[in-house]
């Protein structure tokens, strides 16, 4: 058998040289991966959980809509309200949106997605006048945007 | 006024607080990203009904599978009060029923779901009701498939969507039936084609039908078909009726 006996050498400094290179590589993960929320949300919206989820496949097909209660409450009531890029908007706006984001769609507005991030403290009310109103613009695909709840 | 120019040696730029300016805007990242996922509870809304042709749909009381939930949150199914728990188990027993029961649907692609909600339900629990049911439907899709659900939902058949061997097979049934392939919709129109719908519409589907077995039965199955399959085995019938008041307020 070799002799393995423990030499007793001194305790050399670890190089930070390639440190830098390291971060920067982490800094271009990140700045790749990263999206700047496009919209300023007014209202507070929290997203409930579900299990079943599917993701949305192509995003420039989906238009988004958020419902909740404004954060100003001064300014623009408790009642809960709906924001679509960045105005405040009744449901009879939702028309309007639809067709604006249809228009920008062109061929692929039948394939359009709207997407409802609604706080889960809603009353239903509000989000069928959403749906009545999606409805008539034939915009037909909508997600109920959630979290992915752990438990099956 | 005296500023003489004197002449410096080229000093190295000090890179020593590089990796510190590289933390640094690490550290803003970091703070600032949101990554991005995009998921939800994906339903298809009916088409709006023009007033004139309203008309009733006449479906036999055994084949609807009735959920309702009052302002007050709380959940009747088929006529009785039920917790959340069992409610996936419950409209699992009624899809795939398919005839044993008498009280339960005949088969899932004539079951519905009969979903009523009160305007004063709360949006969380109205969530959760249709994750159920959802549920329901994805396990039984899932089943039939033999994968996991969290196989079924992960899969995504954009890729598979473009596989060549897919739309030769489209093109061929196209080819066969008789119509001219569509390049944009064509492998869709392939894969949603339903032997059991066209059965009933008589002998002018018998083209389209050989055509359809001849094609699908050569060489092996692919997966998306067999995703599609599920999915005309159990329909997603869902029908989101418009909201009344339900029971006291």
């Amino acid at each position: 058998m070799a002799n393995f006996a423990k030499k007793d050498r001194p305790n050399p400094a670890i190089s930070t040289a390639s440190l830098p290179d390291i971060v920067f590589m982490l800094l271009f993960f990140f700045m790749v991966t990263t999206q700047l929320r496009e919209v300023d949300l007014q209202i507070l919206v929290k997203i409930p959980k579900a299990s079943q989820l599917q993701k949305l496949e192509d995003k420039s097909l989906v238009s988004f809509i958020y419902v909740g209660k404004p954060k100003d409450q001064r300014k623009f009531g408790k009642e809960p309200i709906i924001q679509v890029n960045d105005v405040l908007i009744n449901p009879d706006g939702i028309t309007q949106f639809i067709a604006e984001e249809q228009a920008a769609l062109g061929e692929k507005s039948k394939r359009m997605i709207v997407s409802v991030k609604a706080d889960k403290d809603l009353k239903m009310g509000l989000l069928v006048d959403i749906k009545q109103k999606l409805r008539e613009s034939e915009a037909l695909r909508l997600n109920y945007a959630s979290i992915q709840e752990e438990k099956n | 006024m005296l500023n003489k120019k004197k002449r410096q040696d080229n000093t190295e730029i000090n890179a020593g607080s590089m990796a510190d300016i590289a933390f640094l805007l690490l550290i803003f990242f970091l703070v600032t990203t949101t990554i991005a996922n995009e998921k939800g509870l994906l339903i298809e809304l009916p088409p709006k009904r023009e007033e004139d042709t309203k008309t009733e749909v006449k479906m036999k009381d055994h084949n609807v599978f009735k959920v309702l939930i009052n302002a007050r949150n709380q959940l009747l199914v088929e006529d009785e009060p039920m917790t959340l728990g069992v409610l996936r188990k419950s409209c699992k027993d009624f899809l795939s029923n398919k005839g044993k029961n008498k009280e339960l649907s005949d088969s899932p692609q004539i079951a519905a779901v009969s979903y009523k909600t009160d305007r004063g339900t709360k949006y969380a629990i109205y969530l959760k009701v249709l994750n159920e049911i959802k549920a329901a439907y994805n396990e039984l899709r899932s089943e039939s498939m033999n994968i996991t659900v969290k196989e079924y939902l992960a899969y995504n058949q954009e890729n598979d969507l473009k596989d060549p061997k897919l739309e030769a097979k489209a093109r061929k049934f196209a080819e066969l039936s008789g119509k001219t392939y569509d390049p944009v919709n064509g492998v869709k129109d392939y894969l949603r084609f339903n032997p059991d719908e066209e059965k009933k519409k008589g002998p002018s589907a018998q083209k389209s039908l050989k055509a359809y077995a001849q094609v699908r039965n050569s060489g092996k199955a692919f997966f998306i078909e067999k995703y599609y399959d599920a999915a005309k085995e159990y329909p997603l019938r869902i029908s989101e009726a418009e909201p009344t008041t339900i029971g006291g307020k």
